[in-house]
């Protein structure tokens, strides 16, 4: 069973939901641009974020941090030519998907390839190289984002229920509020 | 293309090259300043009508399926060369004690949506379980926006009676009642599963920002006139009479609007910068035009609208705002100092310099009026101005040093924020219709509930985080040690956007949501500002455009502000 999403919905959603798993707002917008983008890209992202959920207490937040490290590495690498960086436990791609795609777009260079991956996929650990092509189109450009955007993303309704559920974690009840608020909305 | 538009490629470019000649981002974006801004010709109720008007696009009722209470279904065509969109809206009818002036509610009367594309039975059949739902609805990419309101309390049964007997409203009934039926959100752009905006393609006609909210927004204010006349037919038979003369156009469509403004004004620079930038550019264009006698006149007659148009509003009580009469007294001084300033070589100008010696409401009042003489922007180019690209990309290499300099150019106001009630109010979401709420601090356990639009705030950390920094570390590293100073990151490193901040923190103990809600309701176009609370406020859109019927080639662009007409059968 499959439901079609706008990648937005995506965003929001995920971005709520990390929030109850220990992501500040910060990180929960660049772990839910994460996994937008490889739900758009790579198709897994959602199974993904459900994965690290499942992996217990703190892995999503650790994880979320991933694609920061990756940037650090990213300075290393354009810095002194190369760099490697290790995931210790292994990460789904989709965590850092976008920033794999960011970076190679800067003309960094990322070994092994994870083009063909899809976001369940782990990775352990990665070499970067600088001075690869850099390209400055963004990724709302791009055909499998456009298709997206125009006619929706296609996603499993289990996984979508599931998330959605934890969204609903991130609003405070309108009886709560009621009580406590000066001025009714 | 016009000359001004092939100068003006983009916005950035047009706000660098003539920053001399515009307003400074520290008068322009002061909360008690936003807070008085009115309507301009560049406001999208505007636009829309002119484009639909100059291009020719048609309009029609469909279908309309009613009982003698006004309960049942109504779907209203709009053909765009070759697009076709229908307004598709679902009525019933509540008891008075489910009428809420809340923004939220468990239940409406009009819930509607527009629709890219004719809608067949089948379709029709799936809005009809799905509209009603509101927020809980799945919907998909065929529809474009999705709507919900109420009957004006007040005025809908009043109306129905009136015509059912005959007559037309009596003009000192509708006082301040510029509307039939008040909306209260216009979903659009990926919400609930509908077409994300960016997903619309090239060339189509609804391809600018709040297009296609506002074609909904018009379609829903004509339903109210037709569901209003079907009611008095049906009440009063034969005897039963339509609007006519001014009372056909002088209704527009209510909206009550809430908090989700502010949090999208805090989370939407580019945006922002866009609508108060296209703003400014018309404001100073026409500040250097030399006063002939044509454009003195056509401003007086804009002056004289105003005037008129205040001085029926009714009451004077709007606080913070001034209200109707004083708005009117207003407009009386505003005529009066541009006949003291009519000749000289630069008068709109000399206008514009008196007004900012007075209060906001006065010189932002100057403003609109001032702007409906542009001759330098024209539709297209606004349109490409307001279209903006909000993905930012940090590139991790940035230096402290860069971060440094650009929260000196850009920042320099955030120390004045810095004080100790800036941390008063957080914003959270409620469970109930996804309405954001702000909620005292230390009334509530909100942690993972927050929402960051405490962007002054974040900036500010951000500077006492750099400050024990050597220049040279990289943004990439920074972030890796500081994970929380992302969004702050972004913002700085997001582009000069000068109209692009509110000068104001949202979570500071004395914020005033209204002032922001009021610019952005002007930018759409809304006019009739009341607030409710210092958190929500109604206000009228569309009243004195053309209906449907009327638009063509000879539809002009002078309607908003009318004159409450003075006919009607005693």
């Amino acid at each position: 069973m499959t439901v079609t999403v706008a990648p937005r919905e995506v965003v929001d959603l995920v971005h709520r939901a990390s929030r109850g798993h220990g992501c500040n707002a910060d990180l929960a917008d660049r772990l839910a641009a994460e996994i937008a983008f490889c739900e758009v890209h790579h198709g897994g992202g959602l199974a993904a974020w459900a994965g690290l959920i499942d992996a217990g207490s703190g892995r999503l937040a650790d994880a979320a941090r991933s694609s920061l490290r990756l940037a650090a590495a990213e300075v290393v690498a354009r810095s002194a030519g190369a760099a490697t960086i290790d995931f210790d436990p292994p990460l789904p791609l989709a965590v850092i998907a976008r920033s794999l795609r960011d970076l190679e777009r800067r003309g960094v260079r990322c070994a092994p390839a994870t083009g063909g991956l899809t976001g369940t996929d782990l990775v352990a650990r990665l070499d970067l190289a600088d001075g690869g092509p850099a390209t400055a189109t963004t990724s709302r450009s791009d055909d499998r984002m456009q298709a997206a955007l125009r006619g929706g993303l296609v996603v499993d309704r289990t996984l979508w229920q599931r998330v959605s559920d934890a969204a609903d974690g991130f609003l405070v009840s309108e009886a709560i509020l009621d009580a406590v608020l000066e001025t009714p909305s | 293309m016009s000359e001004a538009a092939v100068r003006l490629r983009s916005l950035g470019e047009a706000l660098a090259e003539r920053r001399s000649e515009l307003r400074p981002p520290g008068v322009v974006m002061a909360p008690q300043q936003l807070g008085a801004a009115r309507l301009t010709r560049y406001s999208f109720s505007r636009t829309l009508l002119r484009r639909a008007a100059r291009e020719g696009w048609r309009s029609r009722l469909v279908e309309l399926d009613m009982d003698a209470e006004g309960r049942g279904h109504a779907v209203y065509r709009t053909d765009i060369d070759d697009h076709r969109f229908d307004f598709v809206a679902f009525t019933t009818t509540l008891d008075e004690s489910l009428h809420t002036d809340r923004v939220i509610a468990p239940a409406w009367e009009v819930t509607g949506a527009l629709v890219d594309g004719a809608v067949d039975d089948a379709h029709l059949a799936e809005l009809r379980e799905a509209l009603p739902l509101q927020e809980a609805a799945r919907l998909d990419p065929r529809v474009l926006v999705l709507t919900r309101g109420n009957r004006s309390v007040r005025f809908y049964d009043y109306l129905v009676q009136r015509l059912a007997d005959g007559r037309q409203p009596e003009a000192d009934k509708v006082a301040d009642a510029g509307y039939i039926l008040r909306s209260t959100a216009f979903y659009g752009n990926g919400k609930f599963g509908m077409r994300s905006y960016l997903g619309y393609p090239e060339g189509h006609p609804l391809r600018v920002p709040y297009r296609a909210q506002f074609l909904c927004a018009w379609m829903f204010r004509e339903l109210g006139y037709d569901q209003v006349e079907h009611c008095a037919r049906a009440r009063g038979g034969d005897s039963a009479v339509r609007f006519d003369g001014a009372w056909g156009r002088y209704f527009g469509l209510g909206n009550a609007t809430g908090l989700g403004l502010v949090s999208y004004a805090f989370k939407h620079p580019r945006v922002l910068n866009a609508w108060a930038g296209v703003r400014e550019l018309a404001l100073a264009n026409v500040r250097a035009l030399p006063g002939t006698p044509e454009r003195l006149a056509l401003l007086r007659r804009w002056i004289d609208r105003a005037v008129t148009h205040f001085s029926t509003l009714g009451a004077d009580d709007r606080p913070p705002w001034l209200g109707p009469a004083s708005i009117t007294e207003r407009a009386r001084l505003i005529g009066a100092r541009l006949d003291e300033v009519a000749d000289e070589p630069a008068p709109f100008d000399a206008l514009f310099r008196w007004a900012e010696t007075h209060d906001v409401e006065t010189c932002e009042l100057v403003v609109s009026l001032l702007i409906e003489l542009d001759e330098g922007l024209d539709d297209d180019e606004v349109d490409q101005l307001l279209r903006v690209d909000e993905e930012v990309v940090v590139d991790p290499l940035t230096t402290v040093d860069v971060l440094r300099q650009l929260l000196d150019e850009r920042y320099d106001w955030l120390d004045d924020l810095d004080t100790p009630i800036g941390n008063h109010y957080c914003w959270v979401v409620s469970d109930n219709a996804d309405e954001p709420r702000r909620v005292e601090r230390d009334a509530l356990d909100v942690d993972h509930h927050e929402v960051a639009i405490d962007m002054a705030r974040r900036l500010h950390a951000l500077c006492r985080t750099l400050e024990g920094l050597p220049g040279d570390t990289a943004v990439g590293t920074l972030l890796a040690e500081h994970p929380g100073h992302g969004n702050a990151v972004k913002r700085l490193l997001g582009g000069d956007h000068p109209y692009g901040e509110p000068r104001d923190n949202a979570c500071a103990a004395g914020y005033l949501p209204l002032e922001l809600q009021r610019f952005q309701l002007a930018m759409y176009g809304m006019d009739n500002y009341s607030p409710k609370s210092t958190d929500w406020l109604r206000v009228t859109l569309f009243q004195g455009a053309p209906r449907i019927d009327d638009l063509g080639p000879a539809t002009t662009d002078d309607w908003v502000w009318p004159p409450r007409p003075t006919e009607g059968s005693p």
